[in-house]
């Protein structure tokens, strides 16, 4: 699969504050990719230098193997970007405004193009409204239009979804996957982990300015995942039997629920047979699947620890 | 998905224009600032402003109350320089008028004025003068001076030839002022109005329009195309040219219309002179949008630019005037070249042969801030 994005050794510095520190990465052509990380950790620095918004302070970038300082021309035409905040120039409807972004890409936005757009986002019947007067989910709709105006080959949405209702954001997903079958390349910054896991191939897993994981989304689920297992008891037990320790249980909750973790693949018969034999009486079963949340809290955590150790 | 199309410089750089354009003349406030303000502005400093002195309140203290007194004070007060307030009994009661403002000059006859100038002993005239404002004082005593010193002419030649000696000859001045023969104060100061309104608002304009797309963000979507920067700031440059054309040919026909301005010169040297003066305008402006974080800062340097700008300019007071150490920093200022090119142009008929050097040196101040603002913006991407 050949590389859209190249990212090699991307430090971006603010004096002594590294806001990004020494990132490699690359996009693969007509992925989804899901770039994750805490508020601050560098996720909208490493996408403004991709854009052409700011220069690395050392590292190469190229989009579709061209530099972004040196090539910036040839880089911009194949981007598009979606900005976090929300801001419209004042006097201008929202034809005129995807007419003045493509003007901008040095393109004329042809009639059946600003339909097709206005359509896909739902904005048709507001063409002719200003865009100060717009819904914020309308106004964020008009930005990922103002994004794709050029037909860009790579789209960075930076948190497209802050702030908007959740009928909203199923259908931005639903046009987000329509747009990666039409052969576009997604980067998705977030924090909603939910969004992540419902989108993206991969996952990059970014805090202070340092990638600590790149996978793809369900081999890193399964590797760092597991399956959990919550046994509330009948009655309240003082210790766990020495065989339900012996298969790596727990016993939380006072002495009510018996906790038990396995890995994706793995099954719960042991645990259950120790169950049985222990003579346990159980009130009620609950499962439920790592979530990609418990894999991020983790991997930061984990970061944060070693870090301060 | 298509291949992304070559953009095209001109798509792109009509897309700007358009869009300053329309912006600009959808906000009514930055209209009104832009052409209303001005022509009211000219109307009212081109009748404001003037330096000619007349009507000057003077007070005559007479107590002599002789024919030939009577007559000298009548005919100073006659040329329209000094207006009688009315009389006073003495010196002192005169100085105490000055004192409280009620006049800024006084003239002092003696008791025996007409005795003394029939004796042929001499006679002397006590002028008090108001010296707070030295150009109307200089203008006053000028005219009392030149009176007199004619009045003695006269009556030394009408002794002479009573006596029947032959006077010597006369030497006398005949000027010829040229340009301006009634030496009116608008026709001067109107161009250079127009050049210092020009100057203040092309500069805020274009700092603070910058500074604002900044603030509210969205300069970044700008920033992400593939639109070169010079391009870009040319593209938003160029509407205000037009409008500063616009205003430059508003103001002038206003001032021949209100204040007799003629237009001796070429209107299309004046146009070159005014496009070559809102690129240092206008490219101050983007200079001091690029060191501003936002609006505020944009404003306060907007000021920090225009004031002493116009005061260095020589449109208030002439350059010659300044300290030796200053003078030198007026030749970097647009304003003062561009107030000679429309003197010029207007009130003498000068033409490119008169005028290449200040075209030359705004053509070299203006080409050199827009790349010092271009190469700034430039920068602020790192």
């Amino acid at each position: 699969m050949d590389t859209v994005v190249a990212i090699r050794g991307v430090t971006k510095r603010y004096g002594p504050l590294v806001a990004v520190d020494g990132i490699d990465l690359g996009i693969r052509r007509g992925e989804i990719f899901g770039l994750l990380g805490p508020n601050g950790a560098g996720k909208t620095t490493l996408i403004s230098m991709i854009a052409g918004l700011l220069r690395p302070t050392s590292g190469e970038i190229s989009v579709l193997g061209h530099d972004v300082v040196r090539e910036y021309r040839e880089t911009r035409r194949a981007i598009g970007l979606v900005p976090q905040e929300i801001n419209f120039d004042p006097f201008f409807n929202v034809e005129e405004t995807l007419r003045m972004q493509a003007g901008y890409f040095g393109v004329r936005l042809a009639e059946e193009r600003l339909v097709e757009i206005l359509g896909a986002l739902d904005l048709l019947s507001k063409r002719t409204t200003n865009s100060r007067a717009l819904s914020g989910g309308m106004k964020r709709r008009l930005l990922i239009g103002k994004a794709l105006v050029h037909d860009p080959a790579v789209l960075f949405l930076d948190e497209p979804t802050a702030g908007v209702d959740v009928e909203l954001r199923r259908s931005l997903w639903s046009y987000v996957r329509r747009l990666r079958e039409r052969g576009t390349t997604i980067v998705l910054t977030t924090h909603y982990l939910e969004e992540a896991e419902e989108l993206a191939d991969r996952i990059g897993v970014i805090d202070r300015g340092r990638l600590l994981v790149v996978e793809d989304k369900d081999a890193l689920l399964s590797r760092h995942g597991a399956k959990v297992l919550r046994l509330s008891l009948a009655r309240p037990i003082a210790s766990l039997p020495a065989p339900l320790v012996a298969v790596g249980a727990r016993l939380d909750a006072g002495g009510s629920v018996v906790t038990f973790e396995a890995s994706t693949g793995d099954a719960f018969g042991p645990l259950l047979a120790a169950v049985a034999d222990a003579g346990l009486a159980v009130g009620d079963v609950e499962t439920r699947r790592t979530t990609l949340e418990d894999v991020f809290v983790r991997l930061v955590s984990r970061d944060r620890g070693e870090a301060t150790a | 998905m298509t291949a992304p199309v070559r953009p095209s410089a001109r798509v792109q750089l009509a897309a700007v224009f358009r869009k300053e354009v329309q912006q600009t003349v959808r906000d009514r406030r930055i209209m009104f600032m832009l052409v209303v303000a001005p022509l009211i502005q000219t109307v009212v400093f081109g009748f404001a402003v003037d330096f000619e002195v007349d009507r000057v309140p003077t007070v005559v203290v007479d107590p002599d109350r002789s024919a030939t007194s009577r007559e000298d004070a009548r005919r100073l007060l006659a040329d329209g320089t000094l207006l009688s307030t009315g009389e006073e009994i003495s010196a002192e009661a005169a100085s105490a008028g000055i004192d409280a403002g009620r006049a800024s000059a006084a003239l002092v006859f003696e008791r025996r004025a007409e005795a003394d100038r029939l004796s042929g002993r001499g006679q002397e005239v006590q002028v008090l003068l108001d010296g707070t404002d030295p150009n109307r004082t200089t203008v006053t005593s000028g005219a009392v001076s030149r009176f007199f010193s004619e009045l003695g002419e006269r009556l030394a030649r009408e002794r002479l030839e009573a006596s029947g000696q032959t006077p010597p000859a006369q030497l006398r001045p005949i000027p010829r002022v040229a340009f301006n023969p009634g030496l009116a104060t608008a026709p001067y100061m109107v161009p250079g109005i127009a050049a210092m309104l020009l100057v203040i608002v092309t500069t805020f304009t274009s700092a603070m329009g910058l500074a604002r797309e900044r603030e509210m963000g969205t300069l970044e979507q700008v920033l992400v195309t593939p639109i070169r920067p010079v391009l870009l700031l040319v593209g938003k440059m160029a509407p205000f040219v037009v409008i500063g054309l616009l205003v430059v040919a508003l103001l002038i026909g206003v001032g021949t219309w209100l204040f007799a301005i003629p237009i001796r010169g070429s209107l299309g040297l004046l146009f070159l002179g005014t496009v070559l003066y809102l690129l240092t305008t206008l490219g101050a402006g983007l200079l001091i949008s690029t060191v501003s974080a936002n609006q505020q800062q944009a404003f306060l340097g907007g000021f920090l630019f225009t004031i002493p700008a116009v005061l260095l300019s020589g449109l208030m007071t002439p350059i010659l005037a300044m300290p030796g150490w200053l003078r030198p920093l007026t030749l970097l200022n647009p304003i003062r070249w561009y107030a000679e090119i429309m003197r010029g142009v207007l009130l003498r008929g000068a033409g490119l042969a008169d005028l290449w050097l200040q075209l030359a040196v705004l053509l070299v101040i203006g080409v050199a801030i827009m790349a010092a603002a271009t190469l700034r913006f430039r920068r602020r991407l790192g």
